[in-house]
């Protein structure tokens, strides 16, 4: 049998591994990826059925530990006050994700400089810039220019609609003289190449039916494939290979049936984000490198970041939008940069949430008591279905050795592959960060009109954001990668993902990742001829 | 859905029985709003189906039902009247929450159930909502201000 050879191969077909497959497509090298899942059928999507909210908490749920599909890893959560949710398949987390995206600001990247906290990243904002522009064309962007907590950056198309709920909290807002604007979206307001537009079905966290929403299986991965790039499903990479010069040598994986496969490549590039990477790192362990690869610094699987979610949200006197309308609407930077007199460094943003479908609400209303149980019950869900809002608080997580990725003794995967287990502590900084969040989103809501607020914070199953598990930097001592996302210990293994942060910021990931995936392939692409030097 | 990882740990008729009956009590029929109550067969059916996935939360609810009701009332839940079955629930109302969760679930997402409080009694897609695009002379204070992210 003819041995399975490719110039490139990529671990993970999600928001990372589809940016740099389609960037990698135009040097005509022969690139393969790798990808666990499947690819998804949107009539599945929970949105084309009735009882969507309940497919939503199945089958389509963001915990991998619920959904439990054999195309999913485990994850042990047990030592963490806040679980993984991720989705394994063609596209990844960006299929259930719900298309907030955000940049990050020129400060998150200097942050030691500005507030004396964590490390400050090898490269700036003006670096990432063309890339985030590149990124927003290929994704579809829509959002609004002019917002004044960031610098000058284009929309691509109209903002999501304002709706009721917007209307009722951008008046909170404006009420207290604080910042609010249009949230910048990963979702079609208007037909974007070959994708139809927002239908405002409601259900974006669960996968978008109508294809407005820009997950990588819709957006880079018809023209990564149209471009050459070979994608596989239903391969689960056990670790990567060495040879014996200390380069990356390809992979060994299981295919659909569970038989053991293995790949050669002449570059190997990691895209399987902030957990799914350092395990993989942690499990390729060789007599070259016994503690995992790439891992001579002894980061791999540290410094492990999320973003602590507060949640808070109120009802209101009125209808809103409940669960109709895209789940973005408008976010709030009023707090974002720091201000040391709040008690914490860093800071967060706000994103509104519109509202909760009938099923959600009745069911956490009536647990919390706001919906009463027995014959008042009809009268009180009338005052409370569809008439309730909020918002989250997205709280920069500062990072810490000891928050960390390891491989579970015993949890495994399907194919034997163990498990990432998690040891997370909530900061002090972190805190104090979502104390301060829900005091002032209070503050906003009952601007806004509205009653019987409740909140939470840190949300448990909020895990979304997963970063810094294998970070960048100069420093091979102090650093997994370096500025342009080559391994410092292995020169032909790249890493895209969340992975590779040096701190977290206080908005969600995505765009940045996916910056970052480009800037890491045209970076590569300018050094073809010396890439391994 | 062969697809999925998961186990089945069906619940008993009598489970069954206390379930419906729960149901029964947490949202009871409506004549004002012509709508069943959560025990109709066509909810209750549903609502069997979410408790049957992740069985074992809710039998340990059911679990914690009868326990009370035994210490309370001497008796099982089923053997009770109204009113002690009324006043059981309420005594571990935090405990039935897995139950409560299904239940509630189920009831609102029935066809006749959304429409009463004016939701579509169809999937979301294809159709979509209408979401009023708002007024966005709502932003003029805000593009008022200066920038103020900070300049590095």
């Amino acid at each position: 049998m003819a041995e399975d050879h490719v110039d490139v191969l990529i671990i993970g077909a999600g928001a990372s591994g589809a940016a740099i497959a389609w960037s990698l497509a135009d040097t005509k090298m022969r690139i393969v990826c790798l990808e666990q899942g499947d690819w998804m059928n949107p009539h599945e999507y929970p949105s084309a059925h009735l009882d969507w909210e309940s497919r939503a908490s199945g089958p389509f749920s963001f915990d991998p530990n619920v959904r439990g599909r054999t195309t999913d890893y485990p994850v042990n959560n047990d030592n963490s006050p806040i679980s993984v949710a991720n989705f394994n398949g063609v596209g990844g987390g960006t299929i259930l994700y719900a298309g907030h995206f955000p940049r990050f600001h020129p400060s998150d990247f200097r942050v030691k400089t500005l507030d004396g906290v964590a490390e400050d990243w090898p490269i700036d904002y003006d670096t990432l810039a063309p890339y985030y522009d590149e990124n927003d064309r290929m994704m579809g962007v829509s959002g609004l220019e002019g917002d004044p907590a960031y610098p000058p950056k284009p929309a691509v198309m109209p903002p999501v609609p304002l709706g009721k709920s917007g209307t009722m909290l951008a008046n909170g807002f404006n009420k207290l003289g604080w910042h609010w604007w249009p949230s910048d979206s990963a979702v079609a307001t208007q037909q974007y190449d070959g994708r139809d537009q927002c239908i405002n079905l409601g259900a974006c966290t669960t996968g978008c039916a109508q294809g407005a929403k820009a997950s990588t299986d819709i957006t880079y991965w018809p023209h990564a494939m149209r471009a050459g790039v070979e994608l596989r499903t239903r391969c689960r990479v056990r670790e990567i290979t060495v040879r014996d010069n200390g380069m990356a040598g390809g992979a060994i994986y299981y295919d659909a049936d569970g038989n053991e496969q293995e790949i050669s490549a002449e570059v190997v590039i990691v895209a399987c984000n902030g957990v799914g990477t350092p395990r993989l790192l942690l499990n390729s362990t060789s007599t070259a490198f016994p503690d995992g690869l790439a891992n001579s610094s002894g980061l791999v699987g540290k410094n492990l970041m999320f973003h602590p979610y507060s949640f808070i949200y109120g009802t209101f006197d009125t209808e809103l939008d409940g669960s109709r309308g895209p789940s973005n609407c408008i976010w709030s930077q009023e707090f974002y940069e720091t201000d040391l007199s709040r008690g914490f460094a860093r800071g967060f943003t706000y994103e509104i949430v519109r509202g909760l479908g009938p099923a959600s609400t009745a069911a956490s209303q009536m647990v919390s008591g706001q919906i009463a149980w027995g014959k008042d019950h009809h009268a009180s869900a009338r005052r409370v279905l569809n008439q309730t809002t909020g918002m989250v608080g997205i709280c920069e997580d500062l990072p810490d050795e000891r928050n960390r990725v390891t491989l579970d003794p015993e949890l495994k995967d399907p194919d034997g592959i163990p498990a990432p287990k998690l040891d997370y502590t909530l900061s002090e900084n972190s805190r104090k960060m979502l104390e301060f969040s829900i005091a002032r989103a209070t503050e906003i809501l009952e601007a806004a009109g509205g009653h019987d607020i409740e909140s939470m914070g840190p949300m448990p199953a909020g895990g979304w954001h997963l970063m810094g598990t294998a970070r960048m930097g100069t420093d091979p001592a102090t650093s997994v990668v370096n500025e342009w996302g080559r391994c410092h210990d292995v020169k032909n293994l790249f890493i895209v993902d969340g992975s590779i942060f040096v701190t977290s910021a206080g908005v969600n990931p995505t765009r940045t990742i996916q910056a970052l995936a480009l800037y890491v392939a045209d970076s590569m692409k300018q050094r073809l001829a010396n890439l391994f030097d | 859905m062969s697809d999925l990882i998961g186990s089945s740990n069906p619940l008993s008729d009598e489970q069954k029985h206390v379930l419906r009956k729960i149901a029964g009590l947490l949202i009871p029929p409506s004549d004002e709003h012509n709508l069943p109550g959560a025990d109709d067969d066509d909810i209750f059916a549903n609502a069997l189906v979410l408790a049957q996935s992740n069985a074992t939360e809710v039998t340990s609810s059911l679990d914690a039902l009868e326990a009370r009701a035994n210490e309370r009332e001497g008796s099982s839940f089923a053997g009770l009247d109204l009113d002690a079955q009324t006043a059981v629930i309420e005594d571990i109302f935090g405990l039935l929450e897995p139950v409560v969760r299904r239940i509630t679930s189920a009831y609102y997402q029935d066809a006749r159930v959304l429409e009463s409080i004016n939701l579509k009694s169809t999937p979301p897609f294809p159709g979509g909502h209408e979401v009023e695009v708002g007024d966005w002379s709502l932003l003029d204070p805000v593009k008022a201000r200066q920038p103020f992210y900070r300049k590095v």
